[in-house]
């Protein structure tokens, strides 16, 4: 039962994935970006990650996904507007690198015997993996430095924002 | 081993305390009034890497602290110590740079100090999660310094290329992070030989291998290695000369320090190369990469007419050497890297500060302007010839034996493989003399066009100067006394074989 539900998820995550980045207009490639987002909340609940799964939809899906559009609606870009890249050796050359890399995710894959259904299943180490706790637990205590590095992180950004963003600095 | 100990990170504490009071600093005071803010940062940077560098003789080293996530040791005490000296030396020369800007002094100062931050980290992390935040709190710091100037159309043009490669590169990093945490289940450094030794074949090792590859690829970026390297002369030219000083040196030591670490990290417990890196196709690669950045490199700098450029190119050829002195994987080749990046500090941080004092009356970098420099500045003049010698390699300054211990490390290996990079690495240094001769030969030998008077009367700031001295100094120093920078260097490398 769960295998026909990833198997749902991850065809709905690749075709979703494939069309954000091959449609011309930024509103749809930006609202199928939003469907893999959801694709990927539904993988996160197979894994019992519930609150992930929440967090995916929240922010991804909801949050961000508001925030790229209300940037797409303020360019008002129009069709002639946007340039393609020209050249088929580009494409060509960009197609071929994807087909490289696939090619070794697949081989590695196969090497670490992932397609066998006993090496392929998740370890689940405690039972409360899905709750906040198992990941507030090691957020504050185990990994607390990168957590504060982060913070630093925010704050170049938005120190960054201001500096580029803002009309007047004085 | 598991304790908090947070008095250990006394060096990161003092610059987080800096960055805080430069913020609160810059809200309450007049647009007018920014000196108050450069003071500050002088004071939080001499004092931060004061303290790391006591660190040294007051800590009993390796300590760890916040559960051993955080790890001092002679590596990264050294490391922290290069770093101090890169953000006191770009503060220099952006002091002097900062009078010609009008605004955004205290935006320059906070990212630049947040990029320190990030640099201090970078030494001390023992796990992937702290590599890669500290690793992405440098490079957003940069997107937002290459794009300071953001009237300009090539600044603007140099942000956004850095940002989307950088994003290819992070996204690179941040999977293969995934696929070495899917095999050895863990985040930490050190698990990865363990998992080595554990199963060497089949299994998780091909989750590793490929974690490893990624990881890897993502880390040329900071380096600014084949295969992410075309963003190097673009932002190198559009970025403004204090930002590509630390650009050049900053950053990519940082790159090189997390570099060091992880392959560190993959040979065995006692420093034999572990079972991943013992194959031949990883010095293979290694040996690849080095060898096809130092043709990038160099072969691309021959055509420049433009000194940030040169100076762009020739960045992605050192680069490549460096990479030579990892891809020996034993401790002379590590030591060979730590005393290279001391070297490149001297010369690559000279060259700069010249660059900023010449384009303060030139606007212009090109090179033909730096025409007739020998005989209206002889002192400039003498600190670029011996920048650019000593990037060449030329015998008695730092920049030779940086190349010296390199080569050594490497031919030391003795297989095909070896020789052959040795082999370009050299022909690189050959043509690498070609271009930066034809620089000095710019600066004496050419005169300045008849009536132009913009190099005449030079002045250079005090801290500036202060830059050029030191530099000087360095350059001479490490080419000459040769021997306690070694020592320092092969102190730094055994700390960093023995760290667990």
């Amino acid at each position: 039962m769960i295998g026909i539900f990833f198997w749902l998820f991850a065809a709905l995550l690749t075709v979703s994935g494939l069309l954000a980045i091959t449609r011309r207009n930024a509103v749809s490639a930006a609202l199928w970006a939003a469907v893999s987002f959801i694709a990927i909340a539904g993988i996160f609940v197979l894994l019992q990650a519930y609150f992930l799964a929440v967090v995916e939809v929240l922010v991804y899906a909801g949050a961000i996904m508001v925030l790229f559009l209300f940037v797409i609606m303020l360019l008002n870009l129009r069709e002639e507007d946007l340039q393609v890249l020209e050249g088929p050796r580009l494409h060509i050359l960009g197609v071929l690198l994807a087909a490289g890399f696939l090619g070794g995710l697949v081989w590695t894959c196969r090497r670490a015997g992932l397609y066998d259904a006993k090496n392929g299943a998740i370890k689940m180490t405690a039972e409360s993996v899905g709750e906040t706790k198992s990941l507030a637990a090691p957020l504050f205590m185990e990994y607390v430095l990168p957590f504060e590095i982060a913070s630093f992180l925010l704050l170049a950004a938005i120190v960054g924002a201001v500096l580029i963003t803002k009309k007047r600095l004085t | 081993m598991r304790e908090f100990n947070v008095a250990l990170a006394a060096p990161e504490w003092i610059l987080s305390a800096t960055i805080l009071v430069v913020l609160f600093q810059d809200a309450r005071t007049r647009w007018d009034n920014k000196g108050g803010l450069g003071r500050t940062t002088w004071l939080g940077l001499l004092l931060a890497t004061g303290c790391a560098m006591l660190q040294g003789w007051f800590v009993d080293t390796p300590a760890t602290a916040f559960l051993g996530h955080y790890g001092v040791d002679g590596f990264s005490i050294v490391c922290k110590a290069i770093f101090g000296a890169t953000a006191l030396f770009v503060m220099a020369m952006a002091d002097t740079w900062l009078k010609r800007v009008d605004r955004g002094h205290g935006e320059f100062r906070l990212l630049a100090l947040m990029a320190t931050l990030g640099m201090f980290f970078v030494c001390s992390v023992r796990d992937f999660a702290g590599l890669f935040v500290s690793l992405e709190l440098i490079t957003v710091s940069f997107y937002c310094l290459t794009a300071f100037k953001r009237n300009d159309e090539r600044a603007i043009e140099a942000g956004i290329k850095y940002v989307v490669l950088g994003a290819l590169a992070t996204a690179f990093l941040l999977l293969g992070i995934a696929f070495i945490y899917g095999a050895t289940e863990s985040l930490w450094f050190h698990k990865i030989a363990l998992t080595e030794a554990s199963d060497g074949v089949g299994g998780n090792a091909a989750l590793l291998e490929f974690g490893l590859l990624l990881t890897v690829l993502g880390l040329c970026f900071k380096i600014a290695a084949v295969p992410f390297q075309v963003w190097t002369p673009d932002v190198y030219e559009g970025a403004a000369s204090p930002v590509t000083a630390f650009l050049s040196m900053g950053s990519k030591a940082a790159g090189f320090v997390l570099l060091l670490k992880v392959v560190r990290a993959c040979l065995g417990p006692d420093g034999d190369a572990g079972i991943i890196l013992a194959t031949g196709a990883w010095a293979g690669l290694f040996a690849l990469i080095a060898a096809a950045t130092m043709l990038y490199g160099n072969l691309g700098a021959l055509w420049q007419g433009n000194m940030k450029r040169l100076l762009g190119y020739s960045s992605i050829g050192h680069a490549g050497y460096v990479l030579m002195g990892v891809l020996a994987f034993n401790e002379a080749g590590f030591a060979a890297v730590v005393y290279y990046l001391m070297a490149y500090l001297f010369t690559v941080l000279g060259v700069f500060a010249v660059v900023i004092i010449v384009n303060g009356a030139l606007r212009s970098h090109a090179i033909t302007d730096y025409a007739g420099l020998g005989r209206k500045s002889p002192f400039l003049a003498l600190v670029l010839t011996c920048g650019l010698l000593s990037l060449a390699g030329v015998p008695p300054m730092a920049g030779f034996f940086g190349k010296f211990l390199v080569f050594q490390a490497v031919v030391q290996l003795g297989t095909p493989v070896a020789y052959t990079v040795a082999f370009v690495g050299a022909a690189g240094v050959v043509v690498s003399m070609y271009y930066y001769l034809c620089v000095v030969k710019q600066l004496y030998m050419v005169e300045a066009p008849e009536g132009d008077t913009r190099l005449d009367g030079l002045v250079v700031a005090k801290p500036l100067k202060a830059v050029l001295w030191v530099c000087l100094i360095g350059i001479f120093v490490l080419g000459f006394l040769v021997q306690p920078f070694v020592a320092m260097a092969q102190d730094a490398a055994e700390a960093l074989m023995a760290a667990r």
